[in-house]
């Protein structure tokens, strides 16, 4: 699989060009895209140097915009129409006051739809067909078998997976509005409720890997790692990714490549607990 | 002010519909069933006819997001109760499903529902306006009363107010079987569980494969519905 990687800086972006990352994308200050404020590019000319370098290296450069409401639309639509006179490939989007904004075909940018939007099936995707979308993040809490109607599908839309053993939220995170009661993220706590335990249902990592292979053998094309406000953690997470990936690419069975993955995901798992307490 | 008459309604939980009494049903001006957070809870033909027997005005079908199994036997059971039944009207999170009906069922009157309707809520309103003519939306769906003031008066479709749970999060994975499931014998119905949140006076509420917040609507305008969560028939009120 190609690996797509979010980067919040010039130095993280140059850091996985040279550790082989395929496909790049990052936000903008101003636009939001991103659903707890990750690391942004500060200028259009740091945005577009970073096009050229990825460009000259065969690779793709993305920006998200997925988090876009009212507000805000006239701005983000401006500013993509200016990313792409810069050479920007396309643009992750999630709201459809921007999809019909930008008319399917009137700019020649690759749209890749956000896991957060809700595409379950065949006759959704060809509803976002209709609205210029070239590629679809599949959505987190979608299994394998659900999917195949989304990764076969008949109008060569591409398709994109997150490595989810890392990052899942266990609630839709493109619908979540946990934060309102105590201003913390409630899906990972344990509640008490008539004197016992209750903590939200979520797959374990073994599951995770055992659908990222059946994904794999679908056919997605592309790994993608998500960007994350913790320093480094994006890196840590990218060796990850490459580990699996190599994994993926060398013919075990799915027994094989999850007892094999899981042995890396726990080795570096202490580390990355270190690396999320940092400031 | 725009003033607008305010009509009531109920949403039941599929089995409510056996416990409902006839004078509860024609009480209200609608009858909500269905899910709009899971795919495996809408209901059938038989149901809707049980609601009619026992004096139901309208009947409004709650739809989840479908995943491509659940949506043939979405689009299948709607055909059914459609092929029979008017005065229903649909209420959609998925938008395969949303095209289905314009394709199929162009005359059914429909709207988008919980949680979609949250997109809906924060959209450009001009945009917003547009995508409910271009797709034949006469209704938005909320538990949002905060949000009410980011729609003008007469904005090209209606709005239904739901309470007294606010949605807060779902997840594919059911709180009660703790899986994400396709083939399920719905072990949530009936069922509530009560989460208190350290740090917050108000509780999280989890019914089916969501998680809500109580509250009250106070006064709102721009709404010609209210859609009063009773479960069990009024017999479960939050």
């Amino acid at each position: 699989m190609k690996i797509q990687v979010g980067v919040g800086t010039r130095e993280e972006f140059e850091h996985f060009l040279k550790a082989g990352a395929d496909e790049f994308y990052c936000g903008f200050k101003t636009i939001p895209g991103h659903l707890y404020g990750g690391v942004t590019f500060d200028s259009v000319d740091e945005v577009a140097e970073a096009v050229k370098l990825a460009h000259a290296s065969g690779k793709k450069f993305y920006f998200a915009a997925n988090e876009i409401q009212a507000h805000a639309l006239n701005e983000t639509v401006a500013f993509i129409k200016e990313l792409h006179s810069r050479g920007i490939d396309g643009v992750i989007i999630r709201d459809l006051a921007v999809l019909s904004a930008l008319k399917p075909g009137k700019l020649p940018l690759e749209i890749i739809l956000t896991s957060l939007s809700p595409c379950y099936n065949a006759g959704s995707l060809d509803f976002y067909r209709g609205l210029g979308v070239t590629r679809l993040a599949l959505p987190e809490q979608l299994l394998p078998r659900e999917a195949e109607g989304l990764i076969r599908n008949k109008w060569g839309i591409g398709t994109e997976i997150f490595l989810m053993a890392r990052e899942y939220c266990v609630v839709l995170n493109g619908l979540c509005y946990l934060k309102q009661f105590n201003g913390q993220c409630l899906c990972r706590k344990e509640f008490r409720t008539g004197g016992r335990k209750f903590v939200m249902a979520k797959p374990t990592a073994e599951e995770h890997f055992s659908r990222l292979y059946d994904f794999h053998k679908l056919g997605v094309p592309v790994l993608k790692i998500g960007r994350h406000p913790a320093k480094d953690y994006a890196k840590i997470l990218f060796g990850e990714a490459l580990a699996v990936n190599k994994l993926l690419g060398s013919g075990l069975s799915k027994k094989e490549f999850t007892r094999l993955a899981l042995k890396y995901h726990a080795k570096i798992g202490t580390f990355l607990e270190k690396c999320t307490n940092k400031p | 002010m725009h003033q607008q008459t305010v009509k009531k309604a109920a949403l039941l939980e599929l089995p409510g519909i056996a416990k409902a009494s006839g004078a509860f049903i024609k009480r209200q001006d609608f009858i909500y069933i269905g899910s709009e957070f899971c795919q495996n809870i809408f209901p059938v033909k038989k149901d809707v006819a049980a609601l009619f027997d026992k004096g139901a005005k309208k009947i409004v079908i709650l739809t989840s997001f479908m995943v491509q199994d659940g949506l043939s036997r979405l689009q299948d059971a709607v055909s059914d109760i459609l092929g029979e039944f008017g005065n229903i009207e649909i209420m959609v999170n998925d938008f395969g499903f949303l095209a289905y009906l314009n394709k199929f069922h162009s005359a059914t009157p429909k709207g988008i529902g919980r949680p979609l309707s949250i997109d809906f809520m924060r959209m450009e309103h001009a945009a917003r306006a547009k995508f409910f003519k271009e797709h034949k939306l006469g209704r938005l769906e909320t538990d949002e009363a905060d949000m009410l003031h980011n729609i003008p008066p007469r904005p090209g479709f209606k709005i239904s107010l739901h309470y007294p749970l606010k949605y807060a999060a779902m997840s594919r994975s059911c709180p009660f079987v703790r899986k994400i499931t396709l083939a399920c014998a719905h072990a949530c119905y009936g069922r509530t569980m009560i989460l208190p949140v350290p740090g917050s006076a108000r509780p999280l509420v989890a019914r089916n494969n969501a998680y809500f917040l109580a509250y009250r609507p106070g006064a709102v305008k721009n709404v010609d519905r209210l859609v009063k969560h009773s479960f069990d028939a009024g017999k479960m009120n939050c």
